[in-house]
């Protein structure tokens, strides 16, 4: 009984190493993407980082299924855009914007300019926000740059003619909305 | 125009640009392998509770198989009694008749075997509980108080043999008394006065 039992923890051990491995290599590959993914949506690097865990926490508890996986990273995307749209709904993600925006300003301008800089950015994240969500969700993965426009489309659901036709029609309505909030802005001073 | 075109590059390639945190993938592993460890111990654990399973019901298997044979063994001693008692069918009346006769004719510490109704026999064998015990017939539950209540008199009627006894012990004290009484002398000269007086 002993022996049976040493031979069956052996085998799970030998068995749990090679699983270490491929999971190791998973992370080491996607972690960055997933994260981006997740930063696009949440804005918080703290978020971002804790969708990512979750993501690999699903992928140990489904690692049987591994292996029917064709397109891992489109299903790894996946898995992490849904989470982080999840996570959206609970946190307050208006005080990420903020942070994020103050981030992009370069440090090397005059505080006034910075703080001009960072509130045009926090307009431009909080126009976006306002976009329709299938426009919003196309321009966010398209942002990340990592992701073709098959990819995008399989993960959004659609076609990838139909993704283009988002990705125009967001860019295009973003930018009249800030430019038509800028005229706002003139007209009042 | 431009400067909004500007702005929003900016926003995205800041977006695409973001660096995951310092250690971010160590985290995520050692956070991974702590899910690993719950999962196996969860199977550990449920394999241990599978297995205990498995020997409960085994065991119950066991008992349930043994449960049965006893009861079996009880039934089917009772309709091996039957058979015994009753080869052939028998009518209601003819039975109770039989069974007060055998009752009668047996001694009366000795308790004749009892029959079994069919119907009570199916009735046992559905069921996986052991037969109850059977009720006393009308004739039985007589007997048994005539046995309880009635002194040695009472019960001669049941024996043919006393019953003859006390018969003929009944009729010898019958015919004595009502015997006439054997002519005596005395007797005799009263009967002679008496004759000559009516003369």
């Amino acid at each position: 009984m002993a022996a049976i039992e040493g031979s069956v923890l052996a085998f799970a051990e030998i068995d749990r190493a090679r699983e270490e491995v491929d999971l190791a290599a998973l992370v080491e590959t996607y972690a960055g993407l997933l994260f981006r993914v997740a930063h696009s949506i949440l804005r918080s690097r703290a978020e971002a980082e804790d969708v990512v865990q979750d993501v690999f926490v699903r992928v140990v508890e489904r690692k049987h299924k591994l292996a029917e996986i064709r397109e891992m990273r489109v299903w790894l995307v996946r898995i992490a855009w849904n989470l982080a749209l999840d996570r959206r709904r609970r946190v307050r993600p208006e005080q990420f914007d903020v942070g994020f925006a103050e981030s992009l300003v370069g440090s090397d301008v005059s505080a006034d300019k910075a703080l001009d800089e960072a509130q045009r950015m926090a307009a431009v994240l909080r126009e976006l926000e306002r976009l329709p969500k299938a426009e919003k969700h196309a321009l966010l993965l398209a942002a990340i740059d990592e992701l073709g426009m098959a990819e995008i489309a399989e993960i959004l659901g659609r076609s990838e003619s139909a993704v283009r036709a988002l990705l125009f029609r967001a860019r295009t309505r973003l930018r009249e909305r800030l430019e038509g909030s800028r005229m706002r802005e003139g007209g009042r001073r | 125009m431009k400067d909004s075109d500007e702005v929003i590059d900016r926003v995205l390639t800041g977006l695409r640009d973001v660096s995951a945190p310092v250690g971010m993938e160590q985290r995520v592993r050692a956070a991974m392998e702590c899910r690993t460890a719950e999962r196996t111990g969860w199977q550990w654990r449920s394999w241990s509770v599978g297995m205990a399973a498995v020997v409960v019901l085994l065991a119950a298997g066991v008992v349930e198989v043994k449960r049965p044979r006893v009861h079996n063994d009880v039934v089917a001693e009772a309709k091996q009694t039957l058979i015994v008692d009753n080869p052939a069918p028998i009518v209601a009346s003819e039975s109770r008749n039989t069974e007060i006769l055998r009752v009668a004719q047996n001694d009366l510490g000795h308790r004749a075997p009892r029959t079994v109704d069919p119907p009570a026999v199916n009735d046992v064998d559905m069921g996986g509980i052991p037969a109850p015990p059977m009720p006393l017939t009308e004739q039985e539950r007589l007997l048994l108080q005539l046995a309880h209540r009635a002194d040695a008199t009472g019960l001669t009627p049941l024996n043919a043999e006393a019953r003859a006894k006390q018969n003929a012990a009944f009729d010898a004290e019958f015919q004595e008394f009502f015997a006439p009484p054997a002519p005596t002398s005395a007797n005799t000269n009263l009967t002679e006065k008496e004759k000559g007086e009516t003369q």
